[in-house]
């Protein structure tokens, strides 16, 4: 089985999510300032490639986790990922996540390090900030998504 | 192989191209209104299905032919599709897009508008048709183009 976690970028919430629920990140604890400034960097440099759908490892069952940046598509990206299924006779199940706890406010931060990148101190620390505030919103979302795969929902 | 004419919403210049392609529409004329209203799936998507591609048929050199409707969008889903096709080993030289938007007619677009968003489609239709015969040698340029690479590139593998 395949779970796809979509956001507008693949490198916020969808990355973070699905590094939750491969198990890196533990679910009560904030990853260390270290991490969470990795991953601004990557959100920087990154941020703005979408349509790669990148695969992050296997999690506990074997269901292997991808995270994709799909900008306001996610919708249009579901309906057409599931036609592929119907056409090319996939057996696979695959499972959508929308991940986009947060993500207005990182987009928001990103561009706005583009266009004024003297600000970029001041902007990472309110990155940090917005990160801690929706990191257990993800573990959240993620412990649900998992539960709901266990039981075999929305497949 | 697989092959999609892909526009914004799917329901009237790649409906028109595919059409063309598998030769529901003539190459050597305007057809008339009646003839576009019997193309099947003309002006029939509906918005919130954008996205699901529509199979069409099948042409003389076995490929089949899909419509779909990417909105704005298609620099972020072409990727997105090959890239889903590569993780599951189907290679991407399988499938093929082309653009059908290409030169629009603005009486298209409102057509389409009034016809799809707004459900007006006794309004909205017949502007569609309107707009696309204006430019229907347009339609059939790109057509007889990917016929000829497709003929050179089956008769190359």
């Amino acid at each position: 089985m395949k779970v796809i976690y979509y956001g507008n970028i693949a490198t916020y919430a969808a990355y973070t999510m699905a590094v939750i629920h491969l198990g890196i990140y533990d679910e009560g604890k904030l990853p260390c300032l270290e991490d969470i400034l990795r991953q601004w960097e990557l959100c920087f440099i990154h941020g703005l490639q979408k349509g790669n759908l990148i695969y992050m490892g296997l999690d506990d069952e074997l269901r292997e986790i991808y995270v994709i940046g799909c900008g306001r598509h996610g919708n249009m990206l579901e309906k057409i990922y599931n036609s592929l299924n119907v056409i090319y006779d996939l057996k696979e199940d695959i499972y959508l996540i929308k991940a986009d706890i947060g993500e207005i406010t990182a987009g928001f931060l990103i561009s706005l390090c583009l266009q004024f990148p003297s600000m970029e101190p001041m902007i990472k620390k309110l990155f940090v900030s917005v990160y801690k505030r929706a990191y257990p919103l993800w573990c959240k979302k993620v412990r649900g998504e998992k539960e709901k795969l266990k039981k075999g929902k929305k497949l | 192989m697989k092959l999609f004419y892909h526009c914004f919403g799917g329901a009237h210049t790649s409906i028109t191209c595919a059409a063309i392609h598998l030769g529901y529409l003539p190459m050597d004329r305007i057809p008339n209104f009646k003839e576009f209203i019997s193309v099947p799936y003309y002006d029939k998507m509906e918005d919130k299905n954008r996205g699901t591609p529509l199979y069409i048929g099948r042409d003389e050199l076995g490929i089949d032919i899909y419509a779909i409707g990417l909105r704005n969008a298609c620099h972020i889903m072409i990727p997105a599709i090959k890239s889903y096709l590569n993780v599951n080993n189907i290679p991407s030289k399988d499938i093929l897009f082309v653009e059908s938007l290409v030169k629009l007619h603005p009486i298209t677009g409102v057509g389409g508008f009034l016809s799809r968003k707004l459900n007006l489609v006794s309004i909205g239709r017949p502007l569609t048709i309107w707009g696309i015969r204006r430019r229907y040698s347009v339609f059939v340029e790109i057509v007889s183009g990917v016929k000829e690479s497709l003929l050179r590139y089956i008769g190359i593998s």
